[in-house]
């Protein structure tokens, strides 16, 4: 069941004559999914997780968050958690009461004991009575985690959650988001711009350019699936690559030897699979393996914007 | 949870950031005090003409250093929180914009106004010792101080508060610089008034206790102003 939807998600900051910043964004969330946002900076990821918040309204198209508008419903709130790109902590509180606080406004009567156990799970329990302004930016950021699960929401929207922090301190906030991942089994929207969070974390992507979304599918399709355009082919001998490659080039497809001199990369060209390696069979070339070349998150990544780019 | 108890939340967070804030707490009881006790000195007899002067002194500092005092904590519960970008994320928490926003006004006031009640104390107390009598305020000044002025004071923090949650940067910028000239304007105006005036009458309480009406249904109407997505966009 989704939980998150906008159908034709589009916004400006001006009259209709000002540029889109999100264009006509389609996206359905099914609960308890971890979805990764990527995208550039300037691309609308934080403007689109703004409407997702009701924080802004959409110029045109829909926004549903458990089938309600968020911008209309404020108790619809009680069900979300946020850790934006500030973290949104007030230096001058001390990192209990800064929990309390929030507990209090989501409504939590007595949250002391749930409070405690939070900063257990952040690994702040040492620090529950120091004031958030001596804190580091990793603490600050574990510390807006535990205030955005507080309540135990629903969906858990996060956006650049490891901006601006070490290496040391991503991988602290990437394994506190794992087990909640699959702890507390949330859903959960990540805003991010780091590729390597987002492919470990999460199990759908979604790639944002130019206020447009590019590609929305699962890892495993993006890497090596549905998106695949290139096929990967081992032959019986190095002679037989090369003969694969001049045969393809005769059919106005395009093959590529790999290092070994055996192997060839094929640019399918709106072929199927099996279609290419017919085509092959029937130049009596012997097949030994084909395979779908599994690519990372960083590497789509890459090629969408770049193609974007190129279509531009 | 209800409306009252989320207001009330909102309030005592406010209230404990302005008391354990040792230098904002600072400058507005300095700033209470230093006016108050230049007050308590000008009044110079405790004859007519001295309690008409205690009157008018407690009339017109009490709602300017409420205002002045309530200007310097609105900065830091209402502009502080949006500089600093803390109030997106209060936005997203399931509380409406008008009882975040009236919670701060009042957390704000309601020191402000116990500032103003002590500045008042303490200018009567500074006269009496002064010119050595048992001058007390007038029974409308008295009615003034205690009920008229903590309404007066909530409503305008939270106009101003409303002027900072909308209002970008740069305008809240030329705001506060047109708003303390005009605050230090009316300060020196009143010792000149002061020293002329006559008693304070039923007609000038009432008066302000109708400003304050109109002032708080000023708010009520522009509460529907108020918008997440305006506040947003003027973060930065």
């Amino acid at each position: 069941m989704a939980v998150i939807e906008t159908t034709g998600l589009t916004k400006r900051f001006g009259g209709q004559d000002t540029p889109a910043v999100l264009d006509g964004i389609d996206l359905s969330i099914d609960a308890g999914e971890v979805f990764g946002y990527l995208g550039p900076n300037g691309a609308g990821k934080t403007t689109t997780i703004r409407m997702l918040l009701g924080l802004m309204r959409p110029s045109e198209g829909q926004v549903r968050v458990f089938g309600e508008d968020p911008a209309a419903d404020d108790a619809l709130r009680a069900r979300l958690g946020v850790l934006l790109e500030n973290s949104g902590l007030d230096d001058r509180m001390t990192a209990f009461e800064s929990l309390h606080y929030h507990a209090r406004l989501y409504g939590l009567p007595n949250p002391g004991t749930k409070i405690d156990d939070l900063l257990d799970f952040v690994g702040l329990r040492d620090h529950r009575n120091s004031r958030v302004g001596t804190f580091s930016t990793g603490m600050k950021r574990k510390l807006g985690l535990a205030r955005s699960i507080v309540h135990d929401p629903e969906i858990l929207f996060l956006d650049e959650p490891s901006a601006g922090l070490d290496p040391e301190a991503q991988l602290m906030v990437r394994e506190l988001l794992q087990e909640l991942a699959v702890t507390k089994n949330m859903t959960v929207f990540l805003n991010s711009h780091h590729l390597d969070e987002v492919e470990r974390l999460c199990t759908r992507i979604a790639i944002l350019h130019r206020g447009r979304l590019r590609a929305d599918d699962t890892v495993a399709n993006l890497c090596g699936g549905a998106r695949e355009r290139r096929v990967q082919v081992r032959l019986s001998t190095q002679e037989q690559a090369l003969r694969a490659v001049k045969a393809l080039d005769a059919l106005g497809l395009s093959g590529e030897l790999q290092e070994d001199g055996a192997t060839m990369l094929a640019a399918c060209n709106g072929r199927s699979t099996p279609e290419i390696v017919e085509l092959l069979v029937r130049e009596g070339l012997g097949i030994e393996a084909v395979t779908r070349p599994i690519r990372s998150i960083e590497e789509v990544y890459f090629e969408i914007i770049r193609d974007e780019a190129a279509d531009a | 949870m209800s409306a009252v108890d989320q207001v009330i939340t909102v309030t005592c967070k406010e209230i404990r950031e302005i008391v354990t804030n040792r230098g904002l707490a600072f400058s507005g009881i300095f700033f209470a005090g230093w006016f108050s006790v230049m007050t308590g000195l000008g009044i110079a007899d405790g004859d007519i003409a001295g309690r008409a002067q205690l009157d008018n002194s407690l009339f017109y500092m009490g709602a300017l250093i409420g205002l002045f005092v309530g200007y310097i904590y609105s900065g830091q519960t209402y502009l502080r929180e949006k500089q600093s970008g803390i109030v997106e994320t209060l936005l997203c928490a399931p509380i409406s914009l008008r009882r975040l926003w009236i919670g701060k006004a009042i957390g704000v006031a309601v020191p402000s106004t116990m500032l103003s009640w002590l500045s008042a104390l303490s200018i009567i107390l500074i006269a009496n010792h002064r010119v050595g009598g048992e001058m007390m305020p007038s029974a409308q000044v008295s009615v003034y101080i205690l009920a008229v002025l903590p309404i007066f004071i909530v409503a305008a923090i939270a106009l101003i508060g409303f002027g900072q949650l909308m209002l970008g940067m740069r305008e809240n910028m030329i705001v506060n610089m047109a708003t303390i000239m005009i605050l230090f304007g009316a300060l020196a105006a009143t010792r000149l008034i002061v020293e002329e005036a006559d008693f304070v009458t039923w007609g000038a309480v009432g008066g302000i206790a109708t400003a304050s009406v109109i002032l708080l249904l000023l708010i009520s109407f522009l509460g529907r102003y108020l918008s997440r997505e305006r506040i947003v966009r003027t973060i930065s």
